[in-house]
């Protein structure tokens, strides 16, 4: 037979159960409201009974409220986290589409390159009537001189968005340096309480929020290893090895030990029209960090396809031969040229200057040329490259987007397309001293006041030559010379013929429609708004269904997690309602035990 | 599935804010009249309404502005023409006055003043402009039709000539100038009627008269002096040039006009005439043959056409290129080669559809009516001349003051003079009744150009009504594509109002009671 007192211990582990119960529901309901809060509920189970030789057997001895812990399920955490990183990655890339597709988009009341344009041939339709008079001309002139300041506009917006997109993505990888450095310490406090044996449930929810946060950023993925008490032992220690991944399995934190990311400006361009110092990043320990691989997603993904994205048309190429000069220490690698897009010059990016990868070597380069007839382009890198033959080099990375870079590039395209063509036929009229006019559309040059007027070779063409390689969007122009003097402007292929001759203009109006004087992507010239803003357009709206499903399903799963972890009021109110009776009871039970113990011993043969 | 206070939240706050979404986006699509504000809300919808706008602005730069320009122009070209058929009609009418054969002397002078004054006005409506650009002369718009004042300045032109260009003339020669006070040299029997003569003369008339004597080309070489025929089946004849002018002398004037080698030619510079020889003139009458000629000019007239508007011509600015002069050469070819055509300037009225608006000077302008004209008075004042020196040879005859000797030499040049009247007057009746034919030609070919400009005109006005509907058609369609439906949005905007204001009720009630509200 168990003690006299047992029963009063039964009762009191009862008030202490319902008493770690009440205490958990408070903790519940104060936290309704706590981001992340994982509800948490005490593991109870009936105390180990006591043997009593009797013959009722063994008798119960109460209840052990073993622990609290929270409700969670791992696997959702995993799912939101996915889904998480490529929202961020669409919501970005809707946050910046929607700046180009604005910069592009015409409508009755901001006109755009559509009324632009039209106003310009409008413009030249005007000389087409009269073109003896300089006042039509200079007007024409001046119309172009507005589409010229509209591709510049353009380009300079887009390079401001660039920069935009890189101080983003250098914020961001702040971001990601502090969530490392408090994951690691929050790894430490963790294993600091739950070597005690205690679940450190604020904490990990603490972590948990922060995971969620970098899930946004950057793809993440954790794995949690239980540190056994000695190297091969089966004793868990209690303590736990936390590691996040991130970027596609790169390490970011090892429990209580965390790498950081660094910002490295770029001395170099990739892209020809690419905005200054863009940043390259790095492992502070100098490891290579893959910022392109096809892992990566969250907002770096978004930022950097923003940033970066080229459609996949990249300079690369197999190294045909090299010839190493000792003298300068320099070699001069010749490169195939296999592309459609890399034998054109008014396809080309190519930086003048920047950095060429040859199977994982970076070869500076200061200059580079191409040659029509053999496809060839021929660069000038520092360094001995003669080993590198036959391996393959590439200049930046393929990106399946289109981002900023490619329309720049499409920008350029149509600009040299265009420029050329309406060039080709200027340069065929003559004054009536039989001197051939001058170019219509120039180049700004970056360094003086002079102008690029294009009259090197064209399609054997090199970084430095005077070719249409020079011109892009940001220094399109309208020759000078022409606005100083409005009679440079020549509309007649034989000036002795009468100053209406239209020949020259009308091969000029129909450039607007014919094809065969100036195709853009397919289309006519007059067709480039309808080309870009197709583009820029679907990619806005693919990015706003995409970010808005990704949306729906982030906070869906969300739910299903809540649905697990949510602290729910009225569940927690049956609780309380619940645990109050049952501490109540228990509360009796001893005041009951009192009463027996009154009688038993007070009044119990006495 | 355990659903908490927080998912009924989440649930409730998304509902709120995609039914906003829908108020929001409703809302707009009333307000602004559009289907879409970004290109990003129907890509499809967008780029159409960008090809649309393009169509209508390239059809509003038809309508507003090609148009316009197109019909001022006609008109001012119509106005013109119009001006110039009453001027030929005024010719027309002293034609018909000079081919009547009972003319008197102050009919003739009439007729000479009238005549002299008309050509003045051809060409001046030919200068007729539209906004400072003339009309009629081809890509030379900044030009006038015709010198505005007397000038010099050096020009050579190449003149075609087909078969019939080549004319018959009669000339009146053996004219005797009669000098009272030198009657004594005068012999009967060298000089009398019968050598009074007219002669059948084939020339071929340049446009120009009062040629330069040298006929030197602008950098001071002769020019080339001979005459190439060119027959139907390609065979040639030439015939060397000698240049002429005429002087005080009837008789040296006459040889000029009469003694011409078989296989000659001669150019007369005072009258711009190429005198044919008879081989020449046999082969050039042949059906068929052509022949060009370039000749030099250097003395304008105000109001004389310039010849860049009808010939390859070549001239010298001295004051061009700084002070250094240039050569110009009109219409000639990249080869140099005298290419002379009508210069047309289109308008484009329509998409893909030119029209030609302007009408070339050489079309009804031409330089032969001033030179007919010239012609018709030179022959008036030759009669009128003719018949004065009749009259005063008569009024010697009859005065009966001369001594017999005398009379027979007055009565034998009275013959003479009778004779060259007759013989002039005759020439001026047959001269003025061919003229009316010429200037019937003159005349239709205006009119025909007249209701050239005329249809065009109306084609215009049925192009400017088509691109009118087009243009319509396409706003609608504009309209079509991107406005929104008013009354269907209207009515998607109530809805979605309606369906916030239920989301918004269903969540205050949704949170309000707890199961503590029951305990």
């Amino acid at each position: 037979m168990p003690s006299q007192f047992f029963g009063l211990n039964i009762a009191y582990t009862g008030l202490q159960a319902s008493h770690a119960w009440l205490t958990t529901t408070a903790n519940n309901i104060a936290n309704v409201e706590t981001e992340g809060y994982s509800r948490q509920q005490v593991v109870q189970e009936a105390a180990n009974a006591l043997r009593t030789w009797q013959t009722y057997g063994m008798a119960g001895a109460g209840v052990d409220a073993k622990a609290i812990e929270q409700v969670r399920n791992q696997f959702y955490d995993l799912k939101y986290w996915n889904s998480n990183a490529t929202l961020g990655s669409y919501e970005i890339k809707e946050d910046y589409i929607k700046q180009i597709e604005d910069y592009f988009t015409e409508t009755d009341t901001v006109p755009g390159f559509g009324t632009i344009y039209s106003k310009m041939f409008s413009g030249l339709d005007e000389v087409y009537k009269s073109a003896g008079t300089d006042a039509a001309k200079s007007q024409f002139l001046y119309l172009a001189g507005d589409m010229c300041d509209y591709f510049n506009a353009m380009s300079a917006n887009l390079k401001k968005l660039q920069e935009d997109a890189n101080l983003e993505i250098k914020n961001q990888v702040d971001n990601i340096n502090t969530l490392a450095s408090e994951l690691a310490n929050v790894n430490k406090q963790i294993n600091a309480i739950e070597i005690t044996g205690i679940t450190a449930n604020e904490l990990r929810d603490k972590r948990a929020v922060m995971i969620d946060r970098l899930s946004k950023i950057v793809d993440v993925e954790t794995q949690e290893i239980p540190i056994y008490t000695e190297e091969g032992g089966n004793i868990e220690s209690g303590t736990n090895r936390f590691i996040v991944r991130i970027a596609g399995g790169q390490e970011l934190v090892n429990t209580y030990r965390y790498n950081t990311l660094e910002c490295v400006p770029r001395d170099y361009k990739v892209n020809q029209s690419d905005s200054e110092g863009l940043f390259d990043i790095m492992w502070s320990n100098h490891l290579e960090f893959n910022l392109y691989g096809r892992n990566l997603n969250g907002t770096l993904k978004g930022l950097v396809e923003v940033r970066d994205g080229n459609n996949e048309e990249y300079f690369h190429g197999t190294v045909k031969s090299s010839q190493y000069n000792a003298a300068d220490d320099t070699s001069k690698i010749v490169i195939s040229a296999d592309y459609d897009y890399l034998q054109d010059i008014n396809k080309c990016t190519l930086a003048e200057e920047g950095i060429i990868t040859i199977t994982n070597k970076e070869f500076k380069y200061s200059e580079w040329s191409y040659d029509a007839d053999r496809k060839e382009y021929t660069f000038t890198v520092a360094d001995n490259a003669n080993d590198y033959v036959d391996k393959s080099a590439q200049i930046g990375n393929s990106i399946q987007y289109q981002g900023i870079p490619y329309y720049q590039q499409q920008m350029n395209e149509w600009v040299r397309e265009f420029a050329s063509a309406m060039n080709k036929i200027e340069q065929t009229a003559m004054d009536e001293y039989g001197n051939h006019a001058e170019v219509l559309f120039g180049g700004r040059k970056a360094t003086d006041a002079d102008m690029w007027d294009f009259d090197e070779d064209n399609v054997n063409f090199t970084s430095e030559g005077d070719n249409y390689y020079q011109l892009t969007a940001s220094n399109y122009i309208v020759n000078r010379n022409m606005i100083r003097d409005v009679s440079k402007f020549l509309t007649n292929s034989n000036p002795d013929q009468g100053q209406d001759q239209q020949d020259i203009l009308s091969e000029m109006m129909d450039v607007q429609s014919n094809k065969d004087k100036m195709t853009f992507k397919g289309c006519s010239s007059k067709e480039f708004l309808e080309c870009i803003l197709t583009d820029v357009a679907l990619n806005a709206s693919n990015a706003t269904t995409f970010s808005k499903n990704y949306d729906n399903i982030t906070k869906s799963i969300n739910n299903q997690r809540l649905s697990v972890s949510g602290v729910d009021n009225d569940e927690e109110a049956l609780n309380l309602v619940k645990f109050q009776e049952a501490y109540n009871l228990s509360a009796k039970m001893i005041s009951v035990f009192q009463e027996i113990y009154d009688k038993l011993i007070n009044q119990t043969g006495v | 599935m355990r659903i908490t206070n927080g998912i009924i939240n989440n649930n409730t706050k998304n509902n709120i804010l995609v039914n906003k979404e829908y108020n929001d986006r409703y809302n707009t699509m009333v307000a602004t009249g559009q289907k879409i504000t970004r290109p990003s809300d129907d890509p499809i919808v967008a780029i159409r309404a960008l090809r649309l706008n393009n169509n209508i602005n390239e059809i509003n730069q038809y309508y507003d502005k090609n148009i316009p320009d197109a019909e001022a122009w006609m008109e001012i070209t119509e106005t013109a023409l119009t001006q110039t058929q009453s001027v030929l009609e005024s010719v027309q009418s002293n034609l018909t006055q000079g081919a009547s054969d009972d003319n008197q002397s102050k009919d003739r002078l009439n007729l000479l003043e009238n005549l002299k004054a008309l050509k003045d006005q051809i060409y001046a409506s030919g200068n007729a402009d539209y906004a400072g650009r003339t009309v009629f002369t081809g890509f030379r718009t900044g030009e006038s039709l015709t010198f505005m004042s007397n000038e010099t300045q050096l020009f050579t032109m190449v003149q075609n000539f087909s078969t019939e260009d080549v004319n018959k003339m009669t000339y009146v020669s053996g004219s005797y100038s009669y000098d009272p006070e030198k009657l004594n040299e005068y012999d009967p029997s060298t000089y009398n009627q019968t050598d009074v003569k007219d002669n059948e003369i084939f020339r071929l008339r340049l446009a120009y008269d009062d040629l330069t004597t040298g006929q030197k080309d602008i950098h001071g070489g002769n020019l080339d002096r001979s005459l190439t025929v060119t027959l139907k089946d390609g065979s040639t004849v030439r015939a060397g040039v000698s240049v002429k002018s005429l002087g005080n002398d009837p008789e040296a004037n006459d040889k000029i006009y009469t003694e011409v080698g078989d296989n000659e030619v001669t150019l007369i510079t005072t009258t711009g005439e190429l005198i044919l020889g008879k081989n020449i003139a046999e082969a050039m009458r042949k059906e068929g043959s052509t022949t060009s000629f370039e000749y030099a000019k250097e003395n304008w007239k105000k109001n004389d056409p310039r010849p860049e508007h009808y010939f390859a011509a070549k001239t010298y600015d001295p004051d061009a290129d700084g002070g250094k002069g240039r050569e110009i050469e009109y219409n000639y070819d990249e080869n140099h080669n005298p290419a002379f055509k009508d210069q047309k300037i289109q308008y484009e009225i329509a998409y893909n559809q030119k029209i030609e608006i302007n009408v070339n000077a050489d079309e009804v302008f031409s330089t032969s009516i001033a030179r007919d004209v010239d012609e018709l008075v030179k022959v008036t004042q030759n009669t009128e001349d003719a018949y004065n020196k009749l009259k005063k040879l008569q009024g010697y005859q009859s005065s009966g003051t001369l001594d017999p000797r005398s009379q027979e030499k007055i009565d034998s040049l009275v013959d003479a003079a009778q004779k060259e009247f007759d013989l002039y007057k005759e020439k001026m009746q047959k001269m003025f009744s061919q003229g009316i034919t010429i200037f019937k030609d003159y005349t239709d070919k205006l009119n025909n150009k007249l209701s050239a400009v005329g249809s065009l005109s109306n084609r215009l006005e049925l192009t400017k009504s088509r691109v009118s509907d087009q243009l319509n058609n396409f706003k609608e369609l504009a309209d079509g594509n991107i406005n929104a439906e008013i009354t269907e949005t209207a009515i998607d905007l109530k809805n979605a109002e309606m369906a916030l204001q239920a989301a918004q009720q269903a969540a205050a009630t949704v949170s309000k009671t707890t199961l503590l509200s029951y305990l």
